[in-house]
């Protein structure tokens, strides 16, 4: 197997990262909030303990590495904010004020002037929701999850269906864009249960919904149920019948599928996650956030001591930095952009490495072609209907 | 040197006697390596040698010792190699024969006895690891008069402790004879071993029995006919060391820019082309494989790489034979043939390990006579997918051998239950010592080389040893268990099974099959069949949903990583038809089932 040419940042230190690492456009600008209250059972994401004297330590850290990349980098201009965690919606609405105040000192805002925060249910209080209104934000993410309680204390989550149900209704009063994240294929889970769950989500009409297969990563609560025999992974036909289920409710409720699981009514389409999938480039601060340029990428320390302490030096907090070859640039635009509905532009395509697409992956495009897993003609290559189900056996095909 | 000062001697014992460890003593003890210079068991050169702790190329190395030179020449101790063991002794004129003071004389001691009176070799019998607590030389010494060995001067060493080495180093002095001063004669030197190296071509490993060669000459291979100008000629020390010259009754190497590996085979005569000998000496007997199977490249593009490494590999293995065969499922690939399983895997692992090749190998095979209907014609057919059709065969004959299984009586239930199962037949039971029984069974060598032997290990906590003999072939009724993937019958998986264990055989099969092909993109029936009679069907369900779903937040690179591990799973497997299907589903024939 290939091992991406990861360069430990330690032995970059000689070299100005200005060398390695330019952003010439205007990016998204990620935030990563590494607190919570609880861990979930199934999350892997990196977070710590909810502590406001470590939040105040961490905010600042979060301010001093604003201020290098805008002495660093010489594109000026962000076109998304999203602030995730952890639990972002954990911060005081004067402190997300703060920082967005401190982001638009450093850099301006232009295009869609999305940005997000990510709610939890549990920590989401009435006057919070009016006051991150206020202070700037204008999507909320909410991780509702499940409207079953038994399946949200499964998950580890803290609120229940009840809870979940009154913070959508004052956030509806607030914010017309929003999203609700929620989850399917858990261990025991019924057609029924899922199809029920889905359907109260769709009661509150929200213009943007994320649905995911439950993924037990590694090191997780999840993970060691698996483990110990106490659960048992979903069967991917009834994984299947689910999502499925969840594309016919929502299609004929006038939503549109623009992404693998992700749904929107016209114009409500996440700005921020389409910059990843269409590998534009992004910056991400915070303890073990990721970033990516356009050909290099590079991420945090995944802690938040080495984090502070770096910043505290005036060092970037960067872990490891991993130039890609073009070859990988093209997979990662490909397996990153047929997770689109509308897939990948071969005239993008060519823009940015100047080679025609069929030229480069004729024998892939005429095998997957064969398979029935992708449609392509002259303008689009994109995933067909068999394709969307076993993307995987897609993107890997791409793969250098 | 003198011949009258030269001793040529090679260590004979069976698996696990403590062989290796003695020669590193032997090795320490006359200063060739300095304590700390000894990596353990230093003759074993391969890595895989050292991790089986077993030895199964013959190598050399020169002790000097009283002024005498002491050529050692290490054999290999499993069954599987008694070929290589033959052509080790062909080039001495002793042997230390090695016994483990606790676990006495065993099958392959006594084999490798015969082999050495055979080329009348002066044997010195070594009572090793008397430190045990369980050493008991004297028994040792009966059972070694039992066989008819002069015992006085049997030596009692313990390798690992150092104990016994000086007495073992006066008596090669003293009692292995010299080799016979021919200096005067025309060069023959006998090829015991050779390797290939990419700068300096073969190096051949030899015994100069008559005459001497030097670097600048010009050689003649006598069977091969080729002529060549030495390069270098030299000793092992254990390392390639530089000589002027080697003479009649000396062991070294002798490189000579040979680049086709064809023109060098060992147990080939080198003469000099100027003055050349006579005839050659006698060379080895061919020993004929037992055991066939197909080897191919998991990827087509290295065939011959494959075709490269089999040549490289046959130079210093002439036992193993291939030939090219092509499959409808594999493609191009090679038949080869081996003197035994553990032959087989060494082969195996040693094409994926040192020439860096992914291989599908097949279920091995033995060699069937059979005798066809129409014309009484008689085939000899080691690859069961040539069977002709079943109504065109008038008789199967099959390969029996005898085997001997030494094992505590404890267990003897057990194991005569798995004989008979793998339809042995028995012959006869005897009692070795108070608790130590030697079992006799006649058994079709399919039966044993299927997974006999891990079976005989685990019934009996791994204390039976297993050898055996080819005695000749028997009729039997066989027939052709065909399989059938997607509805195609995939040649490489057909095998030859008793009439009476084909149901059994093809729904145990089916069921490997199943657990060992990971789900497609459509649904694949797995069926066998006998001719076209199916006897077993089980279905692979399709695969549905196979997507990364949760794919945003920046860490692209894991989602990346998590493509290629699925992508590596792939390219590990063959494509047949449709379907692609793991290497380990070629031999899923030899794996154990668990609901059987």
């Amino acid at each position: 197997m290939r091992s991406p040419r990861r360069l430990l940042w330690p032995f970059c230190r000689g070299m100005k990262m200005n060398k390695l690492v330019d952003f010439t456009r205007p990016f998204g600008l990620y935030i990563h909030v590494p607190f919570c209250v609880h861990k979930c059972n199934y999350c892997d994401f990196y977070s710590e303990a909810f502590n406001q004297g470590r939040i105040k330590y961490f905010l600042q850290a979060l301010q001093r590495e604003l201020e290098l990349y805008a002495e660093l980098l010489s594109a000026k201009e962000i076109s998304t904010i999203y602030i995730g965690g952890g639990t972002p919606s954990l911060l005081k609405p004067s402190q997300l004020e703060g920082l967005l105040e401190l982001i638009f000192n450093s850099f301006s805002f232009t295009g869609s002037r999305e940005i997000t925060l990510e709610c939890n249910p549990s920590s989401l209080k009435k006057e919070k929701i009016a006051a991150f209104k206020k202070a700037g934000i204008n999507r909320l993410s909410l991780g509702v999850q499940s409207f079953n309680e038994r399946e949200l204390k499964f998950l580890g989550r803290l609120h229940t269906p009840t809870q979940a149900i009154k913070v959508l209704e004052e956030v509806k009063k607030y914010f017309t864009n929003y999203n609700l994240d929620l989850i399917f294929a858990l261990p025991g889970q019924s057609l029924e249960e899922w199809e029920e769950s889905l359907k109260k989500a769709v009661s509150f009409k929200p213009p943007h919904l994320s649905l995911y297969n439950l993924q037990i990563e590694e090191g997780t609560v999840l993970d060691a149920l698996l483990k110990e025999g106490k659960i048992k992974e979903v069967d991917d036909r009834l994984d299947a019948e689910m999502y499925l289920l969840a594309r016919k409710v929502l299609q004929e409720k006038g939503y549109r599928q623009y992404e693998i699981s992700n749904f929107a009514r016209p114009g409500y389409e996440s700005k921020h996650n389409l910059i990843y999938w269409q590998y534009q480039p992004y910056l991400g601060l915070g303890p073990a956030a990721h970033s990516f340029d356009g050909k290099v990428r590079f991420s945090n320390y995944s802690d938040l001591e080495i984090y502070c302490q770096r910043l505290s030096r005036n060092q970037l907090p960067v872990a490891g930095v991993t130039p890609l070859s073009r070859r990988e640039q093209m997979s990662e635009m490909l397996f990153m952009g047929l997770r689109l509905i509308d897939g990948v532009s071969t005239g993008d395509f060519k823009a940015r490495f100047g080679l025609e697409l069929k030229e480069v992956y004729q024998d892939e495009l005429n095998r997957l072609t064969g398979l029935g897993l992708v449609q392509f003609d002259e303008e689009q290559l994109k995933l067909t209907q068999k394709g969307i189900l076993l993307g995987n056996e897609v993107f890997m095909e791409f793969l250098p | 040197m003198n011949s009258e000062r030269i001793r040529n001697f090679c260590i004979i014992a069976h698996i696990d006697h403590g062989k290796s460890t003695l020669a590193d003593r032997l090795l320490e003890y006359t200063g060739v390596l300095s304590e700390r210079e000894m990596q353990e068991q230093v003759l074993d050169k391969m890595d895989l040698e050292r991790e089986r702790g077993i030895t199964i190329k013959a190598q050399a190395v020169r002790l000097d010792y009283k002024g005498y030179e002491l050529n050692l020449i290490d054999t290999p101790g499993h069954v599987d190699f008694s070929y290589e063991v033959s052509r080790s002794l062909a080039a001495c004129e002793g042997a230390l024969l090695v016994v483990d003071a606790s676990q006495g004389v065993e099958a392959q001691t006594l084999a490798n006895i015969y082999l050495a009176l055979e080329h009348d070799l002066e044997i010195i019998p070594v009572i090793n690891k008397i430190d045990l607590p369980s050493a008991d030389p004297d028994l040792v010494k009966g059972q070694l008069i039992d066989i008819g060995l002069e015992i006085e001067d049997a030596i009692l060493t313990s390798a690992k402790e150092g104990t016994g080495i000086k007495e073992v180093l006066d008596a090669i002095i003293e009692k292995i004879p010299a080799p016979k001063d021919t200096v005067d004669k025309p060069l023959r030197a006998l090829i015991f071993d050779s390797y290939y190296d990419s700068y300096q071509g073969v190096v051949a490993y030899v015994r100069i029995m008559d005459g001497s060669v030097k670097a600048g000459q010009r050689i003649k291979m006598m069977a091969g006919q080729k002529e060549y100008e030495v390069d270098e000629v030299g000793i092992f020390k254990p390392d390639m060391q530089r000589v002027e010259s080697l003479s009649a009754g000396e062991v070294g190497y002798i490189i000579a820019g040979i680049k086709d590996v064809k023109n060098c085979r060992v147990g080939d005569t080198i003469t000099l082309a100027e003055n050349p000998a006579a005839s050659p000496l006698p060379g080895y007997k061919k020993i004929k494989p037992m055991v066939y199977s197909g080897l191919y490249p998991t990827d087509n593009a290295d065939y011959e790489l494959l075709k490269d490494a089999l040549e490289k590999l046959q130079l210093n293995d002439a036992s193993f034979t291939f030939e090219p065969e092509t499959s409808e499922a594999l493609g191009f690939g090679f038949r080869c043939g081996f003197l035994g399983l553990l032959h087989m895997e060494i082969i195996q692992e040693r094409l994926e390990r040192e020439y860096n090749l992914d291989l599908v190998i097949t279920a091995p095979s033995v060699v069937y006579r059979i005798t066809k209907k129409d014309d009484g014609e008689e085939l000899e057919l080691d690859n069961p997918a040539k069977f002709p059709e079943p109504n065109e065969i008038e008789k199967i004959e099959e390969p029996f051998v005898r085997t001997e299984i030494y094992l505590p009586d404890e267990f003897v239930g057990q194991v005569m239950e798995l004989c008979q199962e793998n339809r042995g037949e028995f012959k006869d039971m005897q009692y070795v010592d108070e608790n130590r029984v030697k079992l006799i069974y006649e058994i079709p060598l399919s039966e044993l080389i299927t997974d006999f032997f891990n079976l005989l290990k685990s019934k009996t906590r791994g204390y039976a040893t297993l050898d055996y003999e080819f005695i000749g072939y028997k009729a039997a009724k066989l027939v052709k268990l065909d399989i059938l993937i997607n509805g195609e019958v995939v040649d490489a998986l057909s095998t030859i099974v008793h009439q009476e264990n084909a149901e059994r055989k093809g729904r145990s099969l089916t069921r490997k099959l199943k657990k060992l092909i990971p789900r497609q993109m459509f649904e694949v029936p797995v069926q066998a069949a006998i001719g076209n009679k199916i006897i077993a069907r089980v279905n692979i369900k399709a695969l549905r949903k196979n997507v990364l779903q949760k794919c945003y937040g920046g860490d692209v690179t894991r989602k990346r990583k998590l493509l290629e591990k699925q992508k590596e799973g792939k390219k590990r497997m063959k494509q047949v038809g449709k379907v692609e299907i793991p290497q380990e589903a070629f031999m899923a024939v030899l794996q154990r089932d668990e609901d059987e």
